[in-house]
């Protein structure tokens, strides 16, 4: 499996009139050939600053991004616009008003200056085509489009200069549950498709568990799980993972510590010493407060950050 | 009807006969954004009115409380009985005395729904006193009670805070004090964890049933949240473009779904994993038609893969068999007479 995407101990700051806040604290993880990474945390917790950084977006403050194992510069975002797009959670605000659905679609190859003007008209009709959105409505507006319909045309304009990685950034948080099914057939169909690699950013972990392989769950900047969909599904470890489990209907999660979160997220501009999680966890011991916890590998490929987790690590795992 | 544990059917609270709200458009014409849906609420009970956007769930509990924009809207009610008494026949004033007192709103977006410029003291305690005989030093105690029953952390030091300076979880939690200043006697909740995270949002809908448990309110719980349905209420209405299109317990509808509207939306959620199972998402073609371009039978017709010619000349009538009820022609089991 060649990697697509690599990324190493990025980090991202953002100045604020209050402080420096340490949106993404060091992350790394990589991504393969037409796979998705998910990726939970909940708000505030740095998962779009990441995602905008990846893209280039926004400047990260430090580390490493390489694209089919070439490194890239993370801080010049035109060296990966034709290998990497971005799909948005608002397809309104993130579509231009005043074009019309076949020039949002054409515009991204008038910017890199590729095919000509006839094969662009062809290759923008193929592309929306493919997403379902016919021809009748190649000349409309965004706003006389449904949700469902511009998130098709957002689709199809990071589709344009055909990338072969895909940030999607809560792309079905703002449809209703009939139209997410409908985005999200889609978006798996492309990817076995084209062979996409998605960069899958959602805080409903049912829609994360649906399209990814390979999940990560953020808290505070930091990863503090990733491993295989089946292992964060059944035998999640951190108890951060537990709690946000706890939420959903998951009935398939291995018996092991019961986690209830009784607080909300602690101020990012200074987080908790030591394990950021300490704070609202309710297994925390003293060693949480002085030492931060590393990712550690419990079984294959699964990762946890926390210093307690090898205490239930065997129970757990025991009858996945 | 095997399934349902419901035979003692709680005295309504609330009873709803034919709400509808009427919105004018601009060639004089109307358009019926909610149509004539029934329901009711009972002493103790939460009914959760679940849709799509679009599907008039929150414009029927505006309605009720006749906050709906009267410029733009008409509302009809062959009758509405709250307590025994129809407000559907009350003046704006004697609205305006149930609101906040036997009837309390809790909304999506605490953030405007709060006043900026005011300390969350300021306005717990305007609520307070206006609906309970107290004074000032009464208010401010029974500020502090009520922050405490919605666990607020640290009560006494939050009384000073604005709104803004709060986090969305602290400030549903105070929206939900002020709710309960007026000891109400129904809770009308519009979409009240929609904006909130997962973990935040668990704990509110923990804390709303508790509530609703504790204090033997009755509870009418709007929200387009499958899972918030299942943790909170105890009776389910569907809704899709301005009508009720099922309704019964819970796990009835969850499980044995009759209205093929209901068991697509269920089917549509993501449940299992496509890496594994290679499984396809469940899909509802197209969307939810507008109020105006309804179709002029059933409203689902368009997008069901049962319709029959019948389904397209008039709407199905909400029948009930029990406490459970489906307005469909074709129905996805037959149910004993």
């Amino acid at each position: 499996m060649t990697l697509r995407l690599e990324v190493a101990d990025l980090v991202v700051r953002h100045k604020t009139r209050k402080g420096t806040v340490h949106a993404v604290a060091g992350v790394s993880f990589e991504i393969g050939a037409g796979q998705t990474l998910g990726l939970v945390g909940e708000s505030g917790c740095g998962k779009s600053s990441l995602a905008r950084a990846i893209v280039g977006l926004n400047k990260p403050t430090s580390g490493n991004l390489a694209i089919n194992g070439t490194a890239v510069d993370p801080r010049r975002p035109s060296s990966r616009a034709r290998d990497m797009q971005m799909i948005f959670q608002d397809p309104y605000g993130s579509l231009n008003p005043r074009l019309t659905v076949r020039e949002l679609v054409e515009e991204p190859l008038k910017v890199h200056r590729l095919r000509s003007r006839a094969e662009r008209r062809e290759w923008v009709k193929a592309l929306l085509d493919r997403v379902g959105i016919p021809e009748t409505m190649h000349d409309r507006l965004p706003h006389q489009l449904s949700g469902g319909q511009r998130q098709r045309v957002g689709i199809a304009r990071a589709l344009a200069l055909e990338p072969k990685i895909i940030i999607c950034d809560e792309p079905v948080s703002a449809l209703d549950v009939s139209v997410q099914a409908q985005v999200l057939n889609l978006l798996v169909d492309l990817q076995r498709e084209q062979d996409l690699s998605y960069l899958f950013i959602s805080h409903d972990l049912e829609v994360i568990r649906y399209v990814s392989h390979w999940i990560a769950v953020m808290y505070l900047g930091v990863i503090v799980e990733i491993g295989p969909v089946d292992r964060i599904w059944k035998s999640p470890l951190h108890p951060y993972t537990r709690a946000l489990m706890q939420t959903t209907d998951n009935r398939e999660m291995q018996a092991g510590p019961e986690v209830k979160l009784n607080s909300e997220l602690p101020n990012p501009l200074s987080p908790p010493s030591g394990c950021r999680f300490r704070t609202r966890c309710p297994l925390a011991i003293e060693r949480c407060a002085q030492e931060e916890p590393q990712l550690r590998e419990e079984a294959a490929g699964h990762k946890v950050a926390c210093h307690r987790a090898q205490e239930w690590a065997s129970r757990v795992s025991a009858a996945a | 009807m095997a399934g349902i544990k419901n035979a003692q059917a709680p005295r309504p609270l609330l009873d709803v006969h034919n709400l509808s709200v009427a919105v004018k458009l601009a060639s004089k014409a109307r358009a019926y954004a909610v149509d004539k849906v029934s329901f009711s609420v009972g002493v103790g009970e939460t009914l959760a009115l679940v849709g799509e956007s679009g599907a008039g769930k929150s414009l029927t509990a505006m309605a009720l409380m006749r906050l709906h924009k009267a410029q733009t809207m008409d509302v009809e009610a062959d009758r509405i009985d709250l307590l025994g008494r129809d407000i559907a026949r009350m003046n704006d004033r004697e609205i305006r005395s149930i609101r906040g007192s036997t009837v309390a709103m809790i909304f999506q977006d605490p953030l405007s729904a709060l006043n900026p410029v005011l300390t969350v003291e300021r306005q717990l305690v305007e609520s307070i006193v206006l609906h309970n005989d107290m004074s000032r030093s009464q208010a401010r105690k029974r500020a502090l009670e009520l922050l405490d029953m919605v666990r607020i952390p640290a009560a006494g030091s939050r009384l000073s805070e604005y709104s803004h300076r709060l986090s969305g979880g602290m400030r549903q939690r105070v929206m939900i004090a002020m709710a309960l200043a007026g000891n109400p006697k129904l809770i009308l909740a519009d979409e009240p964890t929609t904006a909130l995270d997962v973990t935040i949002s668990a704990q509110i809908l923990d804390l709303l049933k508790e509530l609703q448990r504790d204090l033997g309110v009755g509870m009418l719980f709007i929200t387009h949240d499958l899972h918030a349905v299942r943790t909170v209420a105890h009776r389910v209405a569907v809704m899709y473009s301005g009508r009720i299109v099922e309704t019964g317990d819970v796990s009835k509808v969850f499980n044995d779904p009759s209205h093929p509207y209901t068991e697509g939306l269920l089917a549509a959620r993501p449940h299992g994993s496509f890496v594994g199972a290679a499984h396809r998402l469940r899909e509802i073609p197209g969307t939810v038609p507008a109020p105006a371009d309804r179709p002029a039978g059933c409203a689902f017709a368009p997008r069901c893969n049962r319709r029959t010619a019948e389904c397209e000349v008039r709407p199905p009538p909400l029948e009930y068999v029990g406490p459970a009820g489906f307005a469909c022609y074709h129905p996805l089991q037959e149910v004993p007479a």
